[in-house]
């Protein structure tokens, strides 16, 4: 600098000269189209008793976010043939699952597994019945090319983007970007599933003080959460947000006989990791919402909610990796009781299930924001 | 002017290499479970009060208001909850406590009602306390004790372990308050207190043997369950 303590004046018209200059240039970044970067944060909902909404650093949730990503998650445009998109196996109406075993893909190829719910996944954890992703931006990059899915290549997806009337607009805002890419997209979808959050089944109100339940709710909770039906060693409830075990996680709820750790038709987690301590294990599901989700476990074998809660009254099927601690109380019953299986009488059986419907939240599957956006 | 400038910018040199060395007093203190005089690690063959083989695949309990007593009688509170995990978490680190010369230890075996009441909800993810560390029961608040493994179940009991047992212990009536005697110096920096006890000590006194065999399954639901769990509790104190 030339100028010397004490030439006040000509200092100070410096500083000015130099902001404006700094000023001009970064607004003409900004302004050759008039666009401003402004987005809008979204406020999640916090029910009481929830642990605050783990939120991803790396992707700030806005609304304009929110907005590109549901119209993504609805659009067939990420399909190679324009059939399929996310919603065509995880539909509102449905909890964002599917009604049949397994889902139809491109050109009605069917997927293996059971399509799963989408509640609450801000605090999972783990993804996918053999929680091989992490995180929903992960998560999110996998169903477009994959050939039972959407099988399509993210090159042509991004570009069919970049070439449409509205995405271009709509990821500027949601993220200061003229170039779309795969990243992106997953990012944008991961905000609107990160608000696909469901706080109002009878058992959230109950909790919350705001229902009196029936006594069959009450005879429900008791057989769920004690030793007698033993549920609530896997579905925690007080993990309110998931009803899972934050550190198992993954298990194998005995619902297969094996000898060896390799017969299971689904080698589940182990597939994944190798390991045959976890071959035929699954991720452990919500149980919100099982109104909407039918048939149930992994690969959908189960039609109604009566068929699962025989299957748990029998007893855990033996195999190298079942849960222990679903032997340990079997083997209990039987040497205390006389009986391997749950034993439950059939009004036991109807109060558990009466008592599993009331964790279905009905405003969940009719609210307008998740439903597919009108263009 | 520069030779202040320079005694100003040495003087700042200084100070800071100084703060870096001075290291705060903690203690750290490490539960050490043993079996007849080796270590445990999760999924090791271990040795039960009648010689057969067992395995532990995971062990947690909760350790509540320490305190340690130094050689005046004064004593110091540590206000923090620790739950030990087996191969995870063996100890934990204490700050905060003056220096000089101690004579005991004490804790709590589980929680107290008050600790035991707590949401698990309400605080950090990190925190022992937290719904994430899976300790805590629908219907019955936190388990105090948590043991799962496998005991071999034929009758030499020099067999791979087969048959899994899980002891969950807790409720209120399952605190225990422990004190141990046990000279410790604490001076500038780190101090270190171990609390070894041997494994198998959960599971006897002198008059009384709890055997796998007989006891697998608790979850503290019923009076048989808490009669064991109580018994356990008492034992698990007089180990140390
Ligand atoms: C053809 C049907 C189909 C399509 C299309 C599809 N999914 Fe899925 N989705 C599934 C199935 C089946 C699973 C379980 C698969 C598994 O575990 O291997 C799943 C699992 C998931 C999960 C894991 C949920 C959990 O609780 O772990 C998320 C998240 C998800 N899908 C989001 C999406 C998104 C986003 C899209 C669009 C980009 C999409 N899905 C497209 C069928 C589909
Ligand atoms: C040992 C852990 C464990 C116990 C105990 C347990 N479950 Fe499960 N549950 C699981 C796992 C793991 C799955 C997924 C298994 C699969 O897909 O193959 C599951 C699946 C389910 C499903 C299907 C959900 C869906 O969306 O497909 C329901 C319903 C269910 N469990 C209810 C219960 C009830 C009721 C009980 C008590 C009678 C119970 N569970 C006990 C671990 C457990």
């Amino acid at each position: 600098m030339r100028f010397r303590i004490g030439n006040k004046g000509i200092s100070f018209f410096l500083l000015i000269i130099f902001f404006s200059i700094l000023i001009v240039f970064s607004c003409k970044k900004e302004s050759d189209d008039n666009f401003v970067f402004n987005p809008t944060p979204h406020l999640f909902p916090k029910p009481t008793d929830w642990r605050a909404i783990p939120l991803d650093a790396n992707n700030p949730v806005s609304e304009e976010g929110i907005a590109l990503g549901r119209k993504l998650f609805f659009d067939p445009i990420l399909s190679s043939d324009f059939t399929i998109s996310c919603a065509s196996c995880h539909k509102p109406e449905l909890s964002f699952s599917d009604d049949t075993r397994t889902s139809k893909g491109v050109d009605g190829q069917l997927g293996k597994r059971n399509s799963m719910p989408l509640i609450n996944l801000a605090w999972n954890k783990k993804l996918f019945w053999d929680v091989r992703s992490n995180t929903l931006p992960e998560q999110a990059l996998i169903p477009v090319p994959q050939h039972d899915e959407m099988n399509l290549d993210w090159a042509i997806a991004t570009d069919r983007l970049q070439k449409d009337a509205n995405y271009p607009m709509m990821f500027r805002k949601a993220f200061n970007e003229k170039t779309i890419t795969k990243e992106l997209v997953a990012k944008a979808i991961a905000q609107f599933e990160m608000t696909l959050i469901s706080y109002n089944s009878t058992y959230d109100k109950y909790v919350r003080g705001e229902v009196n339940p029936d006594p069959a709710f009450f005879r429900g909770l008791e057989i769920f959460r004690t030793e007698k039906g033993d549920c609530f060693h896997c579905h925690t409830l007080a993990a309110v947000e998931t009803f899972a075990d934050p550190v198992r996680v993954f298990t194998n709820n005995g619902m297969d006989l094996a000898s060896n750790a390799n017969d299971f038709l689904d080698l589940g987690v182990g597939k994944i990791n190798g390991l045959d301590a976890d071959k035929g294990k699954f991720k452990i599901p919500t149980l919100r919402n099982l109104a909407f989700t039918a048939p149930y476990m992994h690969d959908g074998r189960f039609a109604t909610l009566e068929d699962v809660i025989e299957s748990y009254n029998l007893g855990p099927k033996n195999s190298p990796t079942v849960d222990n601690i679903m032997i340990v109380k079997a083997n209990y019953r039987l040497e205390n009781y006389g009986h391997y299986g749950l034993a439950l009488s059939a009004q036991e059986k109807a109060d558990l299930k009466y008592f599993l419907l009331s964790m279905s939240d009905t405003s969940f599957v009719n609210n307008p924001d998740f439903k597919k956006p009108i263009e | 002017m520069k030779n202040i400038i320079a005694i100003f910018l040495l003087s700042a040199l200084v100070f800071t290499a100084c703060k870096k060395e001075v290291e705060p007093v903690s203690l750290n203190v490490a539960f050490k479970p043993t079996n007849k005089g080796s270590g445990v690690v999760a999924g090791g063959i271990l040795k039960d009060v009648d010689n057969k083989n067992f395995s532990l695949d995971e062990f947690k309990f909760y350790i509540s208001n320490i305190e340690v007593t130094d050689v005046k009688d004064v004593k110091t509170k540590i206000n923090r909850v620790v739950l030990y995990d087996l191969g995870v978490n063996d100890y934990d680190i204490f700050y905060d406590i003056p220096e000089g010369n101690y004579k005991s230890i004490s804790f709590g075996l589980g929680l107290d009602t008050a600790t035991n009441n707590t949401n698990p909800n309400s605080v950090d993810e990190t925190d022992p306390l937290s719904i994430s560390q899976g300790t805590y029961w629908d219907m019955l608040k936190y388990r105090f004790v948590v043991l799962e493994g496998k005991f071999d179940s034929t009758v030499a009991g020099n067999t791979t372990p087969n048959k899994p047992f899980a002891l969950h212990i807790g409720t209120d009536q399952m605190y225990r308050t422990v004190e141990v005697f046990k000279p410790f110096e604490i001076t500038g920096g780190k101090n270190y207190v171990e609390l070894p006890f041997e494994i198998n000590e959960l599971f006897y006194s002198t008059t009384d043997t709890i055997r796998f065999s007989e006891h697998y399954s608790n979850d503290s639901e019923n009076e048989v369950q808490l009669d064991y769990g109580n018994r356990i509790m008492n034992f698990f104190k007089n180990a140390f």
